[in-house]
């Protein structure tokens, strides 16, 4: 998360998987504190988050983790207990206030190490756009997301389509999330002083903001975004957004034929697998709208290829595969003022390299549309040793070149 | 009474008369508030109880419950 520095007073406690009930009695026994309710999430146990008194907790029983409102002490006293036992609460840690989904330790502004004294971040190698015959010229993409920094050096200068779709909410990002995966997708090929970080640099960008700038939103604008970017004959769509599933979910039926509608329509819809994994101790099912068998899903991969810790899994038997995985760790790209710029991680990340790349193709052959894009993109990706559950078809690749990493070819 | 957000899909030979869907789902008490003709879908608000009439709505094809969605 992107730490403000701010806790809400809130601990959250990772329960042992499969032990969720024991481990909810230890919480009591350590706090006695009182369950509000368990299950999976709803809106009425969102209000009850928001309300949550003292000494109480809210228990998301699918994924082993409870959230309990208690005094300094007790926190202190239950992170202490976890620490030093072996049962069932693994680990407590004060809530922190979330403003992005950012995991990175790496300082604002500056590229992380990976991609010093390169021309291009290590994601921008490793997939091949630096050595690829083609930019995305004529390719239209569309990034629906919190928005973009229009004001940004490296967009300023760019014929940009823009709508927000987000009641009150202008399509300026005051998030930076969106920014980051627009210029991730289709970040300008020469910027002034940084390394290249992103894709397709001559793709049009359509920018919907179907997130508020708290990085929230919801069915609705989503598909609101999808049906402008389809109308305005897009080809692309990036997703770097969605809703946690949890195991034994079934995809949703109306975005699983928004898909279909809009492959028939030639335009090919990308989104996140997902960050609720915690590997190797918990991997989570892929999130909800990717896990649409007619949506590509991103897994997120590391600069040495292992898959993220966060990157969900392809773990039901009926849709929810992860399709492809691409750069998702320590991905340096565009952000609002005043940094500019900023290295963070999330399978958010990977998407716009799809996305990307997926332009890329689209420029290359005028028949690449649709279900035939999508073929290209999946088909044409390097297989990395891990499994298909993780990391689909692989390594995604750009026409043309293999990718490299740290100047060295993938397949030696 | 509970307000529930939700999505409507229209029927694939409804989407020429999605307007006449959209009627009749406000009809029995939905609020639309998002038509997004070119998907066939829409989406807005009705009373938790009254889900289920939705359902019988000529041209309505499948409802779901709105997911939150966040970003990745």
């Amino acid at each position: 998360m992107a730490e403000s520095g701010k806790t809400t007073g809130r601990y959250l406690v990772l329960l042992r998987q499969d032990h969720t009930e024991e481990g909810i009695q230890e919480l009591q026994r350590m706090t006695g504190a009182s369950i509000v309710s368990a299950g999976s999430a709803s809106h009425m146990q969102e209000r009850q988050i928001n309300t949550l008194e003292m000494n109480c907790a809210v228990v998301f029983d699918q994924i082993g983790v409870a959230l309990i409102r208690c005094e300094l002490e007790t926190g202190a006293a239950l992170q202490t207990a976890a620490a030093q036992a072996r049962g069932n609460v693994l680990l407590v840690e004060a809530e922190r206030t979330v403003h992005a989904i950012a995991i990175s330790p790496e300082s604002s502004g500056h590229p992380p190490a990976s991609d010093e004294g390169q021309g291009a971040t290590w994601g921008v190698r490793a997939c091949g756009a630096d050595h690829a015959d083609f930019t995305g010229k004529g390719i239209r993409l569309a990034v629906l997301d919190t928005g973009l920094d229009l004001s940004h050096p490296d967009f300023a200068q760019r014929p940009i389509q823009s709508h927000s779709f987000v009641s009150g909410a202008e399509v300026q990002d005051q998030n930076g999330h969106g920014t980051h995966c627009a210029g991730i997708a289709a970040g300008v090929l020469k910027p002034a002083e940084q390394p290249r970080y992103g894709v397709a640099g001559d793709a049009l960008l359509y920018v919907g903001k179907v997130l508020g700038n708290d990085g929230s939103g919801g069915d609705g604008s989503v598909l609101d975004g999808i049906n402008w970017a389809i109308g305005q004959g897009c080809e692309i769509i990036s997703l770097s957004l969605g809703s946690p599933a949890a195991a034994g979910d079934h995809y949703s039926q109306i975005f699983e034929e928004v898909a279909k509608r809009a492959l028939a329509a030639g335009t090919l819809i990308i989104a996140a697998a997902g960050n609720e994994s915690r590997r190797p101790d918990f991997i989570a099912p892929v999130s909800h709208p990717a896990n649409c068998p007619s949506i590509v899903a991103v897994a997120a991969v590391d600069e040495h290829m292992a898959i993220a810790p966060f990157s969900c899994g392809g773990l039901q038997q009926d849709g929810g595969q992860v399709d492809i995985a691409a750069p998702g760790v320590a991905v340096f790209s565009s952000w609002p003022a005043p940094d500019h710029y900023n290295t963070i991680s999330g399978t958010s990340m990977a998407t716009p390299f799809v996305a990307g790349v997926a332009a890329l193709y689209a420029e290359a052959s005028a028949t690449a549309r649709g279900s035939l894009l999508r073929d290209q993109v999946l088909q044409n990706a390097r297989p990395l040793p891990l499994p298909v559950r993780d990391v689909g078809s692989g390594l995604v690749q750009a026409p043309g070149r293999h990718g490299s990493v740290n100047g060295q070819g993938l397949d030696h | 009474m509970a307000r529930i957000a939700l999505t409507v899909l229209v029927k694939e030979t409804y989407l020429s008369r999605f307007s006449v869907v959209v009627d009749g789902c406000r009809r029995e008490g939905m609020a639309v508030e998002r038509e997004m003709v070119a998907l066939g879908v829409f989406s807005g608000y009705i009373e938790a109880e009254k889900l289920t009439d939705l359902e019988l709505v000529e041209g309505v094809a499948s409802i779901e419950p709105e997911r939150p969605m966040r970003t990745c």
